[in-house]
């Protein structure tokens, strides 16, 4: 006679394991978007004065997916301050009133300077959303399967206890 | 019926300078007729607001409705005033804090169905106006535009 076992516990895994991939899957979409309207001279540049922004890929960094309550949540951004540098991108990406793109003559008058503002995490996030859930799902259902994720993905199936 | 991106901007526009809340300013007070759309006038007097919508690409939920985020961002000067653009931005989240816009024949039917987190932008450093109180708050919202639920009678 055989002991009665729950399926419970890894069926619980498999499900965590699937979710952690998909969300890694999905924010990698938006991510690798950023990436690429940042790197080289693009991004958060304007003609000559470049203010320190000029190779701002350099600083974009994302998380692991981390476990939360109901699923994974992973993040991504700059990490200027970390690299002891303001918040440049935070101010282009959000907007500022620029000094040095304002034509000498109304350099004098603060409500004359230029306002400036380059949105590229935004946008990524709106143009990309269909396509986030698209291999949210793919990548879930692949992984749920026994298959393995995407290339993209690191090591998808590091468990976290 | 009016049922363009202008139309919805309008509709959120007015009802943002017209809200009165319990306690605090009216916008239409505090920010006068300066809730710009989409960009501010290269000159400007402080405080004063900007309205983007931005729509979800491929959102439209079984193509009945349109998903996408409002932003509001919110300028004062100098930096002293930032207890005075933290008060507009309270009475701009009251204002849309899960507000219902019944469709009638001005427009189109409207829902925010979530807070807005207010960033309160801190500058430092001589590439921007440091003197500048800058605030950006995002909305969640949907709409149904008249081309769209044609198809659901």
């Amino acid at each position: 006679m055989t002991a009665w076992r729950s399926n419970l516990p890894s069926v619980r895994q498999a499900l965590r394991r699937a979710d952690r991939a998909g969300v890694q899957a999905a924010i990698t979409i938006p991510f690798n978007q950023v990436r690429e309207r940042l790197s080289g001279s693009k991004g958060y540049t304007s003609g000559d004065f470049s203010q320190g922004v000029d190779g701002s890929a350099s600083l974009l960094a994302k998380t692991d997916p981390e476990q939360i309550v109901g699923g994974h949540i992973a993040r991504f951004g700059m990490q200027a301050m970390k690299a002891g540098l303001p918040p440049y991108p935070l101010y282009w990406e959000l907007g500022h009133r620029n000094v040095f793109l304002t034509p000498g003559a109304d350099r004098g008058d603060k409500n004359k300077w230029v306002f400036v503002r380059v949105p590229i995490f935004v946008p990524a996030m709106h143009e990309n959303a269909d396509r986030m859930v698209a291999a949210y799902r793919a990548t879930f259902a692949r992984v749920l399967a026994g298959g393995t994720p995407p290339p993209t993905d690191p090591d998808p199936t590091r468990e976290v206890a | 019926m009016s049922d363009s991106t202008t139309a919805v901007i309008t509709a959120i526009r007015t009802r943002l300078l017209n809200f009165t809340p319990a306690t605090g300013t009216k916008l239409s007070t505090s920010l006068g007729t300066r809730l710009y759309r989409n960009t501010a006038p290269t000159v400007v007097t402080y405080p004063y607001g900007v309205l983007r919508l931005q729509l979800l690409a491929g959102s439209d939920d079984s193509g009945l409705v349109k998903r996408g985020s409002l932003e509001l961002a919110l300028f004062h000067r100098p930096v002293s005033q930032i207890p005075a653009l933290s008060a507009i931005a309270d009475v701009a989240e009251q204002a849309l804090w899960q507000w219902l816009r019944v469709e009638d024949a001005s427009g189109p039917f409207i829902k925010f169905y979530g807070r807005a987190h207010a960033v309160p932008v801190v500058y430092s450093g001589e590439a921007v106006d440091t003197d500048l109180v800058h605030y950006v708050l995002t909305f969640p919202l949907w709409y149904r535009p008249a081309y769209l639920h044609q198809y659901a009678t």
